[in-house]
């Protein structure tokens, strides 16, 4: 998950740069922003994808064996 | 921490983050062969080498990289609510992990039917591939690693809050100090 190279000290670094200065609440850096924005388009096509049935079933039930092989992969599941 | 300890830490959380993406790649190129091959020898290796690597060695990956990362973020100023970049890592990894969780019992459900020998190649193609989550995660997994070499400036109002209280109560303990130098 996180690669913590750095140790920041807020005491000693002043935050090294990576936060605002003393006494100013921050705001959203633009970074987020833009990533939230990304987050929210991917979650919606998804969404819309699913729900609307274009990508086909979503699930176990997509991956079913045809004809005379027949296999209920949820049951299989739940069989473990 | 101590520094040994941490770094000792974070050679581990490196070590199963980044064996994570690489046994993600292994999976895929076995995934890709079970959406373009015919063949029911292919395909029928292919499914059982999936399960196999999912459950044994990306899992465990998956769950270790998510355990040594709370371990570095708890265990040093970073915290894990104080930087967005450690935020957004954070919620990244925990979706990832719960999306292969559940579809580690599909995948072993696909080598179940993959190992029945009256199935055809046919057949065996019919079942699918996971590519969609496979690279879906293999997307989330490098914006984690681009963020985490990287870490984007940019401090939550709750980082502010405690940096701020952090400030404030190494200020009263230099007054002290410099009064008790005085006395």
């Amino acid at each position: 998950m996180a690669d913590r190279s750095i140790d920041p000290d807020p005491n000693t670094t002043g935050d090294a740069g990576m936060g605002p200065g003393r006494g100013s609440r921050p705001g959203t850096p633009l970074w987020v922003k833009v990533f939230g924005l990304i987050a929210i388009i991917v979650v919606l096509l998804v969404a819309v994808i699913v729900m609307s049935g274009l990508g086909g079933p979503h699930g176990p039930q997509r991956h079913a064996l045809p004809g005379h092989h027949q296999a209920d992969l949820t049951g299989q599941i739940a069989a473990g | 921490m101590s520094p040994d300890v941490r770094k000792f830490a974070l050679a581990v959380h490196l070590t199963v983050s980044v064996g994570w993406i690489g046994a993600v790649g292994a999976y895929i190129v076995l995934d890709v062969a079970t959406a373009t091959s015919q063949d029911a020898q292919v395909l029928r290796a292919a499914y059982l080498g999936m399960a196999s690597i999912a459950r044994y060695v990306i899992v465990p990956l998956a769950l270790a990289s998510l355990l040594t990362g709370l371990v570095m973020a708890l265990g040093t100023r970073w915290g894990l609510f104080r930087y967005w970049w450690v935020l957004i890592s954070l919620l990244l990894t925990l979706f990832a992990t719960v999306v292969l969780l559940l579809e580690t019992p599909t995948i072993d459900a696909l080598a179940i039917a993959a190992a029945d020998p009256a199935a055809s190649g046919e057949d065996l193609h019919a079942l699918g591939s996971t590519l969609v989550h496979s690279v879906g995660g293999t997307v989330a997994l490098l914006v984690i690693l681009v963020l985490n070499v990287y870490k984007p400036s940019g401090m939550t109002s709750y980082g502010w809050r405690k940096q701020e209280e952090e400030r404030r109560a190494l200020s009263r303990r230099s007054a002290s100090s410099a009064d008790a130098n005085d006395r």
